[in-house]
């Protein structure tokens, strides 16, 4: 098994900006990206407000051919890609050929393809069904516009992922390397910000109106926010023979499912918590080895609640910082643990941990070290990625500075 | 990869219910999908020839599930639980117990039975049910209850909550090959001992919306009839399935998977006869054998020309002209996300004279799998 | 509409979604075994089928038959 899995580049498609240094400096300010959506009317929704990427523009990023053939979804992870290909400074051609994958998480993919197509269909017939947009709506397509534009042509996955989309896809990207099915990954989620899914949540009553404070005692819920998260993983070789700058080491991922409820976490957090525990272990470390949790924190009573308790169940009284990036930039469902991902590697990276905005009021259920409104910074050698999703998916990644990892914890060979 | 073993089948197809229905129709060259169309009105379509559509028929979940909790459940979720149940039932992981209880067997930890499922457009039933309403009336009156079936993964989560099954459950949307990616993914969870047992599945279920997108693509008219499937299959690690003595249908025994992008800037659909022989080949150097060992290949031919030959092409081009080419899409039709793990439980029940069957899934835009069956 | 088939229609709403025999109509829907997804579902199968709207601060009084009944008719009175 090769030993070290490495991230060398990062690309990001967010509200509070595009690219590494913007993402990083808006997240480390805490500065919203929660806005008036432009894109629908929500307000018949009793809503207003969502994490809306307003100053992406495909052909900004794209050749005027990718802008054609891809969907809101597939374009901003394309673009962002090439911003972490970009980062991580790979010469042209060193992505052709089998040995590169990609592999790309979302909860729905092209949905805005599928929109004009349902749109014609459902308020005018099938008459009025716009055939030319049938063949780009697939899912299939994510990792292939990608991979299209760097001549990749290994391993593909489109790993609809739910709400833990972004960890599935570095997760077991990482898992590709490791088991020498690949050298490079090209891994990360996409989501845009869609009426269906927006009045989803409002139904659930899981969307607040005007804030997400997670772990707040007074939280109201989630806003609904979109974007997409790439990062480009090498394995240790590979990045030694191009002598390539290594932010950061990807450890393992713990993925387990509740078998509990479709939407809610299980009350005693039994699939978190074991999924963050291996993880950990996996990664040939211990919780005491843990320096900051980056949290799922969707800012809903039961999510946040189950939360709390993972980590008094894996740490005990060690009181670990921790802290969810979806106050200032909203859930990203899809995307929002690959962006999630990025933000631990502004950790590793910067040291600074982003902060919880809007907290104010501590919960007594929610116990835990939160990082209240202002970024600050601290140990950062090891990290976690924590989320929860749809289906009962638990995944949590462990992020690492270069070298921490044990290789020897993943319990590979079987 | 390692061998893998597989010690469980279950097939939900346009020819019946089970595994011993789908060997009997493999059997049967008469049988043919001619189920009655259920999940849609056709008759509108009706002036331009009955939908050329096959459904699973007489489904009927509450048979295997009882008559509670499924209401708010579509289609592919359905057949997808019951698919699994058989699947875990056929691999003694889950057996009916004293009293009646359906339960895991002996030794069986749900901690440690996983769950890697292929579907290509699993949530297009929801997302027309819930647009229809949120468009003619208001987002407000969507049922929230089936708003988590807009979400493809959720399928593949009920099959966990109704079978209790407790590690890793993974959801692909690869397209026609992620029926062989998910032997690749749960290869990846077995390799890194994340689960004892996965069931590995295909599934697609039939809804208007999916039914006129093909019809609107106009494939012709010796396209395979459009269909539905669920099939499941218990993958195991060799040791695993000897030590606790399961029956083994077979294994699978290598991966490969190509891509080749079209040459035209602005083309999607793309069919490559390249990146099926490169597919076939690095499967084949996956599994450590040579061309020589194979006594078939269970195809995706499907009827659509330019594909149909690219995917000959690749075919001959590894194994040379006279491989004998099977062709399960003529005769359960087109099942796309469902249609690689069909392929393989063809491969399985229908054995060679030689010990390895090769299985190719061909996606549209230029990507394909391959995986090497080795048959009982 | 009478009080009556109002009250016969929100009962047969009601126990179509929770998949229950009998719905006494004091009882919480919580002690009924109806979970919070079927409680979102209610309140949007009601706002629906009355065409209504029941804020989020006022979902708590769907809790019971009768006082889902009350919270239906009073809207219904201000229409």
């Amino acid at each position: 098994m090769t030993a070290r899995v490495y991230i060398t580049g990062v690309g990001v498609v967010s509200s509070i900006g595009l690219g590494k240094q913007a993402f990083y400096e808006a997240l480390a300010a805490g500065r919203s990206g929660i806005s008036a959506i432009a894109s629908f009317d929500a307000s018949k929704l009793g809503r207003s407000l969502g994490g809306e990427v307003k100053q992406f523009r495909a052909k900004d990023h794209l050749t005027a051919a990718e802008a054609r053939r891809t969907g809101r979804a597939s374009a901003m992870a394309l673009a962002a890609a090439r911003m972490a290909v970009a980062d991580a400074k790979i010469a042209d051609g060193d992505l052709r050929g089998p040995r590169t994958a990609v592999v790309i998480g979302t909860t729905m993919g092209e949905v805005d393809v599928l929109e004009i197509l349902e749109d014609g269909w459902i308020r005018r017939g099938t008459n009025h069904v716009k055939s030319a947009l049938i063949p780009k709506f697939a899912s299939t397509l994510l990792p292939i516009h990608i991979a299209r534009a760097f001549g990749a042509e290994g391993m593909q996955l489109t790993l609809p992922g739910a709400c833990a989309a972004g960890n599935y896809a570095i997760g077991i990207a990482a898992d590709l390397i490791r088991t020498g099915k690949a050298d490079v990954v090209i891994a990360g989620a996409t989501e845009i910000l869609q009426e269906l899914q927006y009045a989803g949540f409002v139904r659930l009553a899981a969307m607040a109106t005007d804030r997400c404070q997670p772990f707040d005692k007074n939280r109201q819920g989630l806003i609904v926010g979109e974007g997409a998260g790439v990062v480009v993983l090498e394995s240790e070789a590979h990045a030694v023979r191009r002598n390539a700058n290594v932010v950061a080491e990807v450890g393992a991922i713990g993925i387990t499912c509740d078998a509990y409820h479709i939407t809610r976490p299980h009350p005693d957090a039994t699939g978190s918590i074991s999924a963050m525990r291996q993880a950990i272990s996996r990664s040939g470390l211990t919780p005491a080895d843990v320096d900051f949790v980056n949290a799922h924190g969707t800012g809903t009573k039961a999510n946040d609640q189950a939360e709390a308790k993972v980590m008094h169940e894996v740490f005990g009284d060690r009181r670990v910082p921790i802290s969810s990036m979806k106050s200032t930039i909203g859930h990203c469902m899809g995307a929002a643990s690959a962006l999630e991902a990025i933000g631990c590697v502004m950790t590793i990276e910067t040291g600074i941990y982003p902060p919880t905005m809007g907290y104010e009021t501590p919960d007594p259920e929610c116990d835990i070290a939160v990082v209240a409104n202002e970024a600050r910074k601290g140990p950062h050698d090891v990290l976690l990625n924590n989320s929860l999703a749809f289906g009962g998916y638990n995944a949590v990644v462990c992020f690492a500075k270069p070298g921490r990892i044990d290789p020897s914890g993943f319990q590979g060979d079987a | 990869m390692k061998p893998r073993a597989i010690t469980g089948c279950s097939v939900l197809s346009a020819l019946g219910v089970g595994r011993e229905t789908f060997e009997r129709a493999l059997r049967d060259p008469e049988a043919v999908a001619t189920s009655a169309i259920t999940t849609f009105d056709p008759s509108p379509y009706f002036a331009q020839g009955v939908p050329h559509v096959a459904e699973v028929p007489d489904f009927d979940p509450t048979q295997f599930l009882g008559d509670k909790g499924l209401r708010t459940l579509d289609r592919l979720t359905k057949l997808m639980v019951v698919s699994a149940r058989l699947a875990l039932g056929d691999a003694g992981l889950k057996k009916t117990g004293e009293g009646g209880a359906w339960g895991f067997a002996e030794g069986v930890d749900p901690t440690r039975v996983g769950v890697v499922c292929s579907n290509a457009y699993g949530s297009l039933e929801a997302i027309t049910e819930l647009d229809r309403v949120a468009k003619l009336e208001d987002a407000r009156y969507i049922n929230p209850a089936k708003f988590p079936n807009t979400v493809s993964n959720s399928a593949s989560g009920y099959v966990s909550i109704w079978e209790d099954l407790r590690a890793l459950n993974i959801t692909v949307s690869d397209g026609n090959p992620g029926g062989l990616d998910g032997f690749a993914v749960a290869d990846l969870m077995l390799a890194t001992r994340r689960a004892d047992a996965i069931l590995v599945g295909g599934a697609e279920a039939m809804c208007e919306a999916l039914f006129l997108a093909f019809a609107k693509l106009e494939a012709g008219p010796d396209h395979a009839k459009l269909a539905e499937a669920a099939v499941f299959l218990a993958v195991e690690p060799t040791a695993a399935a000897e030590a606790r003595g399961a029956k083994v249908l077979g294994h699978i025994f290598g991966f490969g998977t190509a891509f080749e992008a079209p040459t035209s800037d602005v083309a999607l659909f793309h069919a490559s006869a390249a990146a099926v022989s490169r597919a076939l080949r690095s499967a084949l150097a996956d599994a450590g054998i040579e061309a020589a060992a194979v006594g078939g290949v269970v195809s995706g031919i499907a009827g659509l020309p330019r594909f149909d030959e690219a995917e000959h092409d690749g075919i001959t081009d590894v194994f040379g002209p006279s491989i004998a080419i099977e062709r399960p899409k003529a005769r359960f039709g087109e099942t796309l996300g469902a249609s690689g793990t069909l392929a393989v439980a063809t491969a399985l029940a229908s054995p060679t004279s030689a010990t390895f069957t090769a299985v190719v899934s061909v996606g549209y835009y230029g990507n394909v799998s391959a995986v090497i069956v080795r048959t009982a | 509409m009478s009080n009556d088939a109002l009250r016969a229609e929100i009962h047969d709403l009601i126990v179509e979604i929770a998949e229950i025999d009998e719905l006494p109509a004091d009882k919480t829907f919580k002690d009924l075994g109806i979970d919070s997804m079927m409680g979102v579902e209610i309140v949007a199968a009601i706002e629906r089928k009355y065409q209504i709207k029941i804020e989020d601060s006022e979902l708590e009084k769907v809790s019971t038959l009768n006082s889902s009944i009350a919270i239906v008719a009073e809207k219904i009175a201000k229409k």
